[in-house]
């Protein structure tokens, strides 16, 4: 066993709060009382991402996003003027959505109420009422979809549920929004988009992706070698951030992987998520690693920005209820322009997919463990600094002490 | 779906009733059912060739393949799909993962 004084030291360049080193409470993570707490004090005074620019090229173009822990669903919509705004779902009549059950996202003049036919523009205002001759009481002027708050950062569209948050967006993303600052997300295209609903709270899924202790273990098929090295066999992070509430952590590349036929030829074309030769661009590596492979930055509450060396990919963790959360991955890459670079895109897709097979597999029985409430606490060590700073976060939002009050 | 390849890659041409699939999901979900002999078949046969084939591919624009070229493209991703199946998971699911029924991938 490797003496404490031995081990890997795991640099912390900002300022850490005090989060103690206890083991931490389980009830936050099976609690529908605690789950409605976060709905109030967390989700609806956050900043969440609903997509990217790039999904909107167009104007008339529009998202339809639905936020189960606001109880909302939101339209995202680039109007004529070719700003991007948000409104509610919701028709000014009797409430209906402006939009086909289970429509995602698509490409109109404006937008008509499916029930009585009244009429939206892409700014969300009432334009057209069926009959309006019988409403004599009503005054039409200014009806409008009720608009929802919305700000841009780097192409990434965030809505905030408070018509005046506190901060805005940009204030928000802090520190960890300035070392992300210099990296190129716009030049990158959108090659894959994966989903799950998986029986767990949010929370606990999270915790599953920004730690790479497991990775040894639930890697094992894989990627085991990817940066458990034998100079590091626990994958000890290089650095962590911590940008109250949110935080990034580097994970440690093994320089000794040796890689696949597969993972060979990609790097020989393109660039592959499995470790090779590193592209540098900027906002990469902010703490200056040695024998780093990329970067993961959780943004508070429920947001994922991974970046890499050619690929950087998202996770959106949205709750459902205490018991059930909605997983979206989205992977970027820069444009393949010959069939090399495609095919080695390809491998970059293959490798992180079957990489998710693994991650999500451990999710549901931790949360039946946990819902057992034969454990009150879990424990926590040094590697997990990002699952002690998740929930320390979330415990000052649900206390009124978060950064939004 | 399937067209000839081009000369020259006709010893592959057993494989494009299969694999000539132009959508990940596609290529995904054949890799899922087939039997694993399956995967090892189009591995073996296509590691050699992947660079010949993106050679080859280098002189035409990928955004506007004639379909011949375009079926030796989808062959080429399909190796990379079976991929991990064959060399590391020696499956064609992830061992121990996560239902690939409720796994959805969407392009
Ligand atoms: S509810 Fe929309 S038109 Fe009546
Ligand atoms: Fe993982």
């Amino acid at each position: 066993m490797t003496a404490p004084e031995d081990r890997l030291i795991i640099k912390l360049p900002t300022e850490v709060p005090d989060m103690g080193t206890d083991p931490l409470p389980i009830e936050p993570y099976i609690s529908a009382d605690f789950f409605e707490k976060e709905r109030t004090q967390v989700f609806a005074k956050a900043w969440l991402n609903v997509g990217r620019v790039d999904e909107i090229p167009n104007v008339g173009d529009y998202l339809v996003k639905r936020i189960e822990v606001l109880n909302a669903t939101i339209l995202v919509v680039r109007g004529k003027d070719n700003e991007i705004r948000a409104f509610h779902n919701i028709c000014v009549h009797r409430g209906m959505q402006v939009t086909a059950a289970g429509c995602e996202k698509g490409n109109a003049q404006g937008f008509m109420c499916g029930f009585h036919a009244w009429v939206y523009d892409l700014e969300g205002k009432l334009t057209h009422v069926p009959g309006k001759e019988y409403f004599p009481d009503t005054d039409f002027d200014g009806l409008q979809m009720p608009p929802v708050t919305l700000e841009i950062w780097k192409g990434f569209i965030f809505i905030n549920d408070q018509e005046k948050p506190k901060k805005g967006l940009v204030e928000y993303l802090g520190g960890l929004g300035d070392d992300l600052r210099g990296y190129p997300f716009e030049t990158f295209n959108h090659i894959a988009r994966y989903r799950a609903n998986v029986n767990v709270n949010w929370k606990t899924f999270i915790d599953a992706f920004h730690e790479a202790y497991h990775v040894a273990e639930v890697h094992k098929n894989t990627i085991p070698d990817g940066c458990n090295s034998p100079d590091n066999p626990n994958a000890v992070p290089s650095s962590a951030r911590i940008y109250p509430p949110h935080h990034a952590v580097s994970v440690p590349l093994n320089s000794a992987y040796v890689p696949t036929p597969a993972a060979a030829l990609a790097w020989k074309f393109g660039a592959s998520f499995a470790p090779g030769d590193m592209v540098d661009l900027e906002g990469l590596n902010p703490s200056g690693d040695d024998n780093w492979w990329f970067d993961i930055n959780t943004l508070f509450p429920n947001f994922f920005i991974d970046v890499g060396p050619g690929w950087y990919f998202t996770y959106h963790f949205w709750p459902v209820s205490v018991d059930e959360t909605h997983w979206e991955m989205n992977i970027y890459q820069l444009e393949a322009k010959t069939a090399a670079e495609k095919i080695a895109q390809e491998h970059t897709k293959v490798l992180l997919r079957d990489i998710l097979y693994e991650d999500l597999s451990t999710m549901e029985q931790t949360h039946q463990s946990m819902k057992s409430r034969k454990l009150d606490s879990m424990i926590v060590g040094e590697m997990e600094i990002a699952v002690r700073h998740q929930l320390y976060e979330v415990m000052q939002w649900v206390d009124g002490k978060g950064c939004m009050e | 779906m399937s067209g000839q390849l081009p000369g020259g890659f006709a010893e592959l041409e057993a494989f494009v009733e299969q694999w000539d699939l132009i959508t990940e999901r596609e290529r995904h979900t054949t890799r899922l059912t087939a039997p694993i002999e399956q995967s090892n078949a189009l591995y073996d046969a296509l590691l050699p060739q992947i660079e010949p084939i993106a050679e080859y591919l280098a002189d035409f624009d990928i955004n506007a393949l004639p379909a011949p070229e375009q079926s030796l493209l989808n062959l080429a991703l399909s190796f990379m799909e079976v991929s991990l199946t064959v060399e590391c998971l020696k499956s064609p699911t992830v061992p121990g993962g996560f239902a690939f029924e409720r796994f959805e991938v969407l392009f």
